[in-house]
């Protein structure tokens, strides 16, 4: 069989892109597999050609919504029409007929949420899985970024469903967030491909600044001077809108991306910032997954994550065209309050989990066990959507209310613990001397290997190598819905 | 403000008669028989679902802002409008009025629909114009992509692509002009389509671009969609891609179960002593199922229950005194009982009336 014929005939490209042979040729030897590529190599490749060609369902687990939806409409615009995602967007009605007519899919994504899923389990069982995917596979362990405890179960579905050979893909994995990976999904003998992650096109800058005011100032200056397309990450939503007005106001085609903005607006802001009709998007870290722009120039951190992977991450959707782009942090020592509170902003605190134990032994004493009747509305004021999840998680066997308290609070000292370190090592690596690049590779567990010309801030890079080269598109203009009406019809007015 | 505005126009109407929550489930469109009926009584109609996605956090917010400025007084869950708000509330309705068609009842969620389904197929046609056939779609609905697959598909037996997109096009620009004519602006509707390499604009840039309130323009949008679906269905024939494009979009009849009996044996031709006996229930629960059934059908009439002039008269009482207690306007019509009260004030929902 020749693997490029298929990528041609099914997929249009000529050669594959660094990695994505050696890893489908393990899935097609029949060896469980564990991959990590750096992003933007097109990982979903290693599961879709194999799964095209195989006999049986390619089944994938992957954490994000939206990146879901737009894989599934990418195989169907390649042709593969036998492709659903499972996960909470569907309505009662179109998930029903889903899983009646469950064999007729080649291909099924589903939310690791989804799997919890008792009615779902049952009909996944029915089918003969040839491939058991597990994408953004480190959010399986603790010390990897994004963690989500869901997926500690994963381990045991892949058993409940006959023990399916896996395929286990991420961007970012340290040796212990490999070992966890290995052992939560029970790989015992597999084989593991570790690919560079290092994206020498992409030149890394932190600018220290004295306050926010300073970064403030900055940040208004870089974006005036610096070539789009851009994204600008920061830590709330407010900032975002306010940031995305002051850059509109400045005459720049900007807008802010994130979770409080609707699923259909946000595709169309992807699409727009694709077809450059956007040149700056300020953003939460919820943009990025799946939107596959290539030509991103520059990344702005106006507030630090939480971690180097999280970091790593979103500087890598800067460049994926191999041109060059830049990366720059902007660092004040106050920032340290903010990262403070995003850690712990996710997880409940004792208060609240007093609080909630209130709630819910309320609910089971009006409506006893019955599960699905205890979904509140809306998530209850003093509450985040990710506090309420966690607690809503732990809770699912709650008899015992003085057992989940203590649960959940050592969970969450644990998880507060890790956090911690991990916020630490980007601190660290924040004020650590010596070449940016290599320090982070070597957080990475990886060496250097070639020397790159425009490396970071302390080798010297040259910024001015990334300022604005054309000239500023203005805004479109009037609106005449007749003369627009005809364009997208392609008709004579 | 437009938000704030709609929220004292509804504390105004309610008088101080129901409580702030009432005033949310409203707005926020929950298809309840208590939202229905509260619609019913304090002639609220335009306003029920006028802002889908609110949230309750959100309302509140809007309540404390509307209490600091002194434009409504809040007492435990009960609030009442000032002076000044009325005025604000009358000014600020003059520069952004409710536009015409929009009627966030009769097209629950029929809006939603009809909206992905036009996004749809216009990205589709839109493509197919540029010799383009694999495209992300923007609409993600799988019924709707579904709906839309089997639409394209018996349409493709009648006539070509080319053909199909003229046609479309021709539709779509006469709907327009038509609603265009009616005083609403079919920009907001035109410029958020997406199609080939042009992806449509959000509602915050729209409002933008515009300098207008985002949730007001999302009313004004949902109101161009309402004024299509109308001119769709009263003129079929000169819509005919159209026509086959809503046919099925259909308010399901929101009863409860043993509503849906007593309608059941109403439509076949029992009247309510007899109901009451056969189901062996009071005659008082088949008569709440009846003004239950009065306020969720538009089609029911209420003829056999209550006598002509005697609907005429107490449409007259409801006219003239604002209080929605029953006690109170029994007292102006003695001769008829809260039975009759009660379906007068449930079907005039339905009836065509002023927007405000």
């Amino acid at each position: 069989m020749n693997l490029e014929q298929i990528l041609f005939d099914r997929f249009s490209y000529r050669s594959f892109r660094p990695g994505q042979k050696e890893v489908i040729e393990s899935v097609m030897n029949g060896h469980d597999t564990l991959a990590v590529l750096p992003t933007g190599s097109g990982k979903s490749l290693c599961y879709q050609l194999p799964g095209i060609i195989r006999k049986g369902t390619t089944l994938i687990v992957s954490p994000l919504l939206s990146l879901m939806q737009d894989q599934v409409e990418q195989l169907k615009m390649k042709g593969e029409k036998r492709v659903v995602a499972l996960n909470s967007f569907l309505s009662f009605s179109e998930r029903n007929r889903v899983l009646n007519h469950i064999t007729d899919y080649k291909f099924i994504y589903v939310s690791p949420e989804m799997l919890q899923n008792e009615q779902i389990l049952e009909a996944l069982k029915r089918l003969t899985i040839s491939l058991f995917v597990v994408d953004e596979a480190h959010c399986i362990s603790q010390w990897g970024y994004d963690f989500r405890p869901d997926y500690l179960s994963l381990g045991t579905i892949r058993q409940y469903l006959g023990d399916p050979q896996v395929l286990a893909l991420t961007a970012t994995a340290r040796r212990k967030v490999r070992d966890d990976i290995k052992k939560q999904l029970r790989i015992r003998k597999g084989k593991e491909f570790i690919f560079s992650i290092d994206r020498p096109n992409i030149a890394i800058i932190v600018e220290k600044l004295k306050d926010q005011r300073k970064k403030q100032e900055r940040l208004i200056e870089l974006v005036k001077l610096l070539q789009g397309p851009g994204v600008i990450y920061f830590s709330s939503k407010k900032m975002a809108d306010q940031y995305a007005n002051i850059f509109q106001e400045e005459g720049l085609r900007a807008a802010s991306y994130h979770s409080e903005i609707d699923q259909e607006q946000r595709i169309l802001l992807q699409q727009q910032f694709l077809y450059g009709e956007l040149e700056l998007i300020c953003a939460t870290s919820a943009f990025g997954m799946g939107v596959n722009k290539e030509d991103i120039r520059y990344c702005i951190h106006y507030h630090p994550p939480v971690d180097l992977e999280s970091y790593f991450q979103e500087i890598g959707r800067a460049g994926r065209d191999g041109k060059n782009s830049v990366a720059i942090m902007l660092y004040s020592p106050d920032d340290i309050y903010i990262q403070r509170r995003l850690i712990t902003g996710e997880l409940p605190d004792d208060e609240q989990i007093k609080q909630y134990v209130h709630w819910k032994m309320n609910v089971l004493q009006q409506w006893g066990e019955n599960k699905n009747t205890n979904a509140p509305e809306e998530i209850p004021t003093g509450f985040t959507e990710t506090q309420w999840r966690l607690l809503e998680k732990f809770s699912r066997n709650i008899n015992d209310s003085h057992h989940f308290v203590k649960e959940m609070t050592s969970f969450v000292t644990e998880r507060l613990a890790i956090k911690s370190k991990l916020l630490q090592e980007l601190t660290a690596w924040i004020h650590a001397p010596g070449c940016r690049r290599e320090n982070l590779l070597h957080y990475f567990e990886e060496p250097i290997e070639k020397h790159v010309i425009s490396c970071c801030d302390i080798c010297g890079v040259d910024l001015s190598l990334y300022y604005l080269k054309e000239k500023r598109q203005a805004m479109s203009g009037e609106f005449d819905w007749k003369k627009h009406l005809a364009k997208l019809f392609n008709q004579n007015e | 403000m437009f938000v704030e505005t709609v929220v004292l126009a509804c504390i105004d109407r309610f008088q101080g008669e129901r409580t702030v929550n009432a005033i949310y489930y409203l707005l926020a469109g929950k298809m309840s028989a208590q939202t229905i009926q509260d619609v019913a009584w304090f002639e609220l109609r335009p306003y029920f679902n006028l802002f889908p996605g609110l949230r309750k956090s959100e309302f509140a917010e809007i309540l404390q802002f509307l209490h600091k400025q002194k434009w409504i007084t809040l007492d435990r869950k009960i609030a009442r409008i000032t002076e000044q708000g009325e005025n604000i509330c009358r000014i600020e309705f003059q520069r952004f009025p409710l536009p015409p068609h929009f009627n966030g009842y009769r097209f629950h969620k029929i809006d939603e629909k009809f909206w992905s389904r036009l996004s749809l197929i216009v990205q589709i046609f839109s493509h197919w114009a540029h010799d383009e056939t694999g495209f992300l779609p923007v609409e993600r609905d799988p019924d709707t992509q579904w709906m839309v697959k089997k639409w394209l598909f018996a349409l493709g037996k009648t006539r070509s692509r080319q053909e199909l997109i003229k046609d479309c096009y021709k539709e779509l620009i006469s709907l327009l002009k038509m609603v265009n004519h009616e005083g609403l602006n079919p920009n907001l509707l035109v410029y958020r389509l997406s199609g080939y390499r042009k992806p449509g604009l959000t509602f915050r840039q729209l409002a933008e671009r515009l300098d207008i309130d985002e949730p007001y323009i999302r009313v004004l949008f949902r109101a161009i969609l309402h004024g299509m679906i109308l001119l769709i269905r009263k003129y079929p024939k000169q819509f005919p891609l159209f026509a086959s494009l809503v046919r099925d979009l259909q308010q399901p009849l929101k009863l409860t179960r043993s509503t849906a009996r007593t309608y059941d044996l109403l439509k076949a031709g029992k009247n309510v002593t007899e109901i009451a006996r056969l189901r062996q229930l009071k005659p008082s629960t088949i008569q709440d199922h009846v003004v239950e059934i009065a306020l969720m059908d538009p089609d029911f009439s209420i003829d056999p229950f209550v006598s002509s002039p005697l609907q005429e008269k107490i449409r007259n009482v409801l006219q003239n005194t604002r209080s929605r207690k029953l006690r109170l306007i029994k007292g102006y019509v003695p001769e008829a009982d809260y039975f009759s009260i009660r379906l007068v004030l449930a079907s005039r929902f339905k009836s065509p009336e002023k927007n405000t």
